[in-house]
């Protein structure tokens, strides 16, 4: 009956949240806006970090799907909500891009930022029948706009993935247009029925088309092979020119949290995002662990958003 | 056989036969609380899913959803609050079963006919789930755009209205569906600078105000005497009888509700649209659809549930979700280390088995739940309408408050009530706009990318040979209705009712 | 009747048409956000003119429909009205109590019935809703 037991534990856990506390930070429900839909990479990885801080902050944590626009909805939630470390966030990639592209003024200095949890390259895939990489590059120089390409929405990780790979490469951008989708599930969806020859996205959320054996990936953009596909060349092994693109996700708050919350957060975040529990399913679903604390968290989106400015200049989009 | 044995000792075992109990419980539970959906149902089982075994733990999502998605029937069948937008389909005639003292035949056809639907689904399942989502990847953003476009014109045109407020309605749903950001390059559309339309108007709000409140203000006044008492004994008397007599009906809606909820990102929302638009198109007596008969309850009601059951497919078989709740059991696969994809089928068979039991346990659970909850319903009926008005409209308020916590749902679900009041004086069906709403992105998202990828050329929507069919099906469809209701206004016969064979 | 409410659905779709055309592709775009939402207005603008017609000529059997505007219907939508106003000062429970007060009297309730059930059902609505469910409602006054 290990099964009651559990509930117990639960019910336990759910009256805890209900009786009246005095003590310290937290003493009440946390809420975690998720600003992506549920069922994604960042709601399965955001809804872990929940679970495990759950347990290390002894309070629930509940986890909130803002979606809608693509993803600056949840963010500017986020970002407006009272920094009292009762509403927390996952922050996400294309942070470093609203500013840049005009759709919204938020970016990384609206946030108190905790800790960076997870960074995957962007890895280009075609057909299982498809050409290779030399094969696809000369049918874009041969045939412009003959070839497109999808992955996400326009201007996001992917896209950019995409165009450095073409520009790194001597190719104009457009001469293999964009299709923008509202996320990797619905390209490879095109990809798969033959209506694109070309997806751009993280390895994690290509991978049970490539087990399925509908797709396979050409060429990483990453500054080293990644562990889970160690077969894949980086963009400097294949074409001799060296791109990076990374999509990433941590977790923040709103500016301006108390630094005796903020303390509490991030040496619970320590933790939880060190254990064996969270690194073991980060690799069973193939993303990659990149565990930063707030201060390197806060540089590694600094870096970021200058180095994607100079991308979305070079793509046409920013403003 | 060795696998199916494994996969049988997993699921038949206390714990997990207790869970899928309590699962089945809840689910009814937050299904018929109007306002609450199976998504809903679902996310808050996640995280008591953690302290549960794998299989445990995807058979408390599995029969919480189902039973969730039936009981959603229930506040449809009794208040008019359909539980989801596929039970929005047949609301009016279940609604006005009841409303006719038949609320337990009403919510039989919905249980038995849902069971019978569901076990249907998982037979085909079982055989063909390789296969069918080998058929479902080979659909591109063209062939997704006609087949939305097919479910719109299908609601719009079996409305009672008639073609052009049929048409009006659904365009207003569409344009509903358009305020916020648009899903492709988020540029916000008649957001008029608000933050929360920027968000977009959620369907759940506008689904409980166009149908509940409305209710409310046009008949809330009236006694509940006219409500005759339904059989006490056994409320779903009547129901084997109806659902023999519309043995075709059933069979067919469980049928095409299998290959189209195979479909990721379409699913049962759509399905059962199409069928009852499709029951009351071949229908002897297409007059009494919408007032009150079981004819396109019993195959929109089958379709519904074998949906449900084919919408695992696609999860399964690719890890690709095709809605909310199945994205949802995907992430608690995952998380228990029973990876969805291709290596499910073939290097842990006795999972997907198992997975399989639990389908066809939580089916035939729900017919002693349906039961007890069609017997309990009439208690509805026996408590005086001005207490029943206030308990609803809290219900209403509550639930369009807690789909993003905040006020403006409740302001959402107040002007959907007023326009719905407004628009069904005049005969404009409600149903058309909500399917708008709940389609407008998918339809208009996959006609965008469509037109992208062919370059602006409408040609490219039908150079693919299932696109080119099902877009000429649906041209056909529109040009039938316009030459209609033309030939009848020329005749000066009056259009509201035009001949619908 | 209908001809009214197909004018206003015409002129509707013309606006969102109008929208719809000041909404330009972003760059290296050749279909933009502004395609989709000028196709659905410009069909409501066309089928509203159609409805416009329909019912110019179909005029007769209106006359006798019910009245529209009802003092119970208004009553409905003044009471949410208030509620929404209302709660976020007062919170869930007391906003919560006082509307449905209000609503059984509308529906003629008693006034007993009233008293008796509009705190009951507050209460059970909010408990469920807060800590079965956990959905955090306004507290307000009571927070």
């Amino acid at each position: 009956m290990t099964l009651l037991k559990k509930l117990a534990g639960a019910l336990a856990l759910s009256v805890l949240a209900i009786a009246p506390a005095v003590a310290q930070y937290p003493d009440h429900a946390i809420n975690l806006i998720i600003p992506w839909a549920a069922g994604g990479g960042t709601d399965a990885t955001g809804r872990i970090v929940a679970n495990l801080l759950e347990k290390e902050l002894g309070q629930p944590i509940n986890v909130i799907n803002r979606t809608g626009g693509g993803g600056i909805v949840g963010h500017t939630e986020i970002s407006y909500s009272p920094p009292d470390g009762y509403t927390l966030g996952i922050i996400t990639t294309e942070l470093s891009m609203y500013h840049w592209i005009g759709t919204s003024p938020l970016n990384y200095e609206n946030y108190e930022a905790l800790a960076l949890f997870n960074a995957d390259p962007e890895a280009v895939y075609v057909r299982t029948d498809g050409p290779t990489l030399d094969e696809l590059l000369a049918e874009i120089r041969a045939n412009p706009g003959s070839i497109k390409a999808s992955g996400a929405n326009l201007g996001g990780m992917a896209h950019l993935g995409w165009a450095g790979v073409l520009t790194t490469n001597g190719i104009d951008p457009a001469d293999a247009p964009w299709v923008p989708s509202e996320g990797a599930s619905a390209s490879l969806q095109l990809l798969a029925s033959g209506a694109i020859s070309v997806v751009t996205t993280t390895m994690p959320d290509a991978q049970p088309m490539v087990d399925a054996g509908e797709v396979k990936p050409l060429v990483v953009a990453a500054n080293e092979r990644v562990a889970s596909a160690p077969d894949i060349p980086t963009a400097e092994e294949a074409l001799g020119n060296k791109w990076a693109a990374y999509a990433w996700r941590g977790i923040a708050a709103p500016k301006g949290l108390p630094e005796d919350v903020k303390a509490r957060l991030t040496e619970a975040l320590d933790k939880v995002l060190t254990s064996a529990e969270f690194t073991e399913f980060m690799a069973q679903r193939n993303f990659g662990v990149d565990y930063r604390d707030a201060a390197g968290f806060e540089a590694f989106m600094q870096d970021a958003d200058a180095s994607i400015g100079t991308a979305l200049q070079a793509v046409g989009l920013a403003k | 056989m060795e696998a199916f044995a494994l996969a049988a000792s997993m699921v038949f075992n206390v714990e997990t036969l207790l869970t899928i109990f309590l699962a089945a419980v809840f689910g009814l539970f937050v299904g018929a609380i109007p306002g609450l959906t199976a998504t809903m149902a679902t996310a808050l089982l996640v995280p008591i899913t953690f302290y549960l075994a794998p299989i445990p733990a995807i058979a408390a999502i599995i029969s919480c959803t189902a039973m969730a998605i039936t009981a959603g029937d229930l506040p449809g069948t009794l208040l008019r609050i359909p539980g989801t937008p596929a039970s929005a389909a047949y609301v009016e005639d279940s609604y006005r079963l009841a409303q006719k003292g038949q609320a337990g035949l009403a919510i039989g056809i919905g249980v038995v006919g849902s069971v019978l639907g569901g076990l249907f689904g998982f037979l085909f399942l079982l055989f063909t789930a390789p296969m069918l989502a080998k058929a479902a990847l080979g659909f591109s953003s063209f062939e997704y755009f006609w087949l939305a476009a097919l479910g719109l014109s299908c609601a719009a045109l079996i409305s009672s209205g008639g073609m052009i407020k049929g048409a009006l309605a659904l365009l207003l749903g569409l344009f509903i569906a358009q305020v916020g950001m648009d899903p492709l390059t988020a540029t916000p559309r008649f957001t008029f600078g608000s933050i929360e339309l920027m968000g977009g108007i959620s369907f759940i709000p506008v689904m409980i105000g166009m149908f509940a409140v409305s209710e409310i203000m046009r008949s809330g006044r009236r006694a509940m005497a006219e409500v005759p008492q339904m059989n006490l004994k056994n409320p779903f008397k009547g129901t084997l009888p109806a659902l023999w007599k519309y043995r075709k009906n059933q069979i067919r809606g469980s049928i095409i509700g299998s290959l189209l909820g195979a479909l990721p990102g379409v699913g049962g929302d759509l399905a059962a649209w199409i069928t009852y638009s499709l029951a009351k198109r071949t229908s002897k007596e297409p007059e009494k659809f919408g007032k009150g008969h079981p004819e396109g309850l019993v195959e929109a009601g089958a379709t519904n549930n074998a949906a449900l059951s084919a919408s695992w497919i696609p999860a399964m078989v690719f890890g690709i979700p095709g809605d909310a709740v199945t994205a949802i059991a995907v992430g608690v696969l995952v998380m228990k280390g029973l990876d969805p994809g291709p290596t499910l089928m073939t290097l842990h068979p006795e999972n997907f088995y198992a997975v399989m039991i639990v389908f066809a346990i939580a089916n035939v659970l729900m017919l002693p739940l349906g039961w007890v909850a069609a017997k309990s319903a009439r208690w509805i009926f026996e408590v005086p309408r001005a207490l029943l008005n206030a308990a609803i409209l809290l219900f209403c308020i509550v639930g369009s408050y807690s789909m993003n916590n905040s006020m403006f749902g409740v302001i959402l679900m107040l002007g959907a009530g007023v326009i719905a009041y407004v628009l069904e004086a005049r005969m404009i069906a409600i149903a058309p706009i909500i399917l708008g709403i709940v389609l407008g992105p998918l339809v208009e998202s996959n006609f965008t990318t469509s037109m992208m990828i062919s370059d602006g050329s409408l040609l490219g929507f039908f150079g693919r040979p299932v696109a080119a069919v099902l877009g000429v099906v649906t041209l056909l469809i529109w040009s039938i209705a316009i030459f209609q209701t033309v030939r009848n206004f020329r005749r000066g016969d009056d259009p509201i009712e035009p001949d619908v064979r | 009747m209908d001809s009214v409410l197909g004018l206003l659905f015409a002129l509707g779709g013309v606006a969102i048409f109008q929208q719809a055309l000041s909404l330009h592709p972003l760059p290296g775009m050749n279909v933009g956000p502004g395609l989709f939402p000028s196709i659905v207005g410009l069909a409501m603008a066309l089928m509203g003119a159609a409805l416009t017609i329909q019912g110019w000529f179909f005029r007769d059997e209106a006359e006798e429909a019910p009245p529209l505007i009802t003092w119970f219907a208004v009553g409905i939508v003044v009471a949410i009205i208030g509620a929404i106003v209302a709660m976020p000062y007062l919170g869930f429970l007391v906003a919560g109590t006082i509307f449905s007060i209000g609503i059984v009297l509308i529906s003629r309730g008693g006034w007993l019935s009233a008293l008796i059930f509009s705190p009951i059902a507050t209460a059970a609505i909010y408990f469920i809703f807060t800590t079965v469910l956990r959905v955090s409602l306004p507290h307000g006054l009571l927070g």
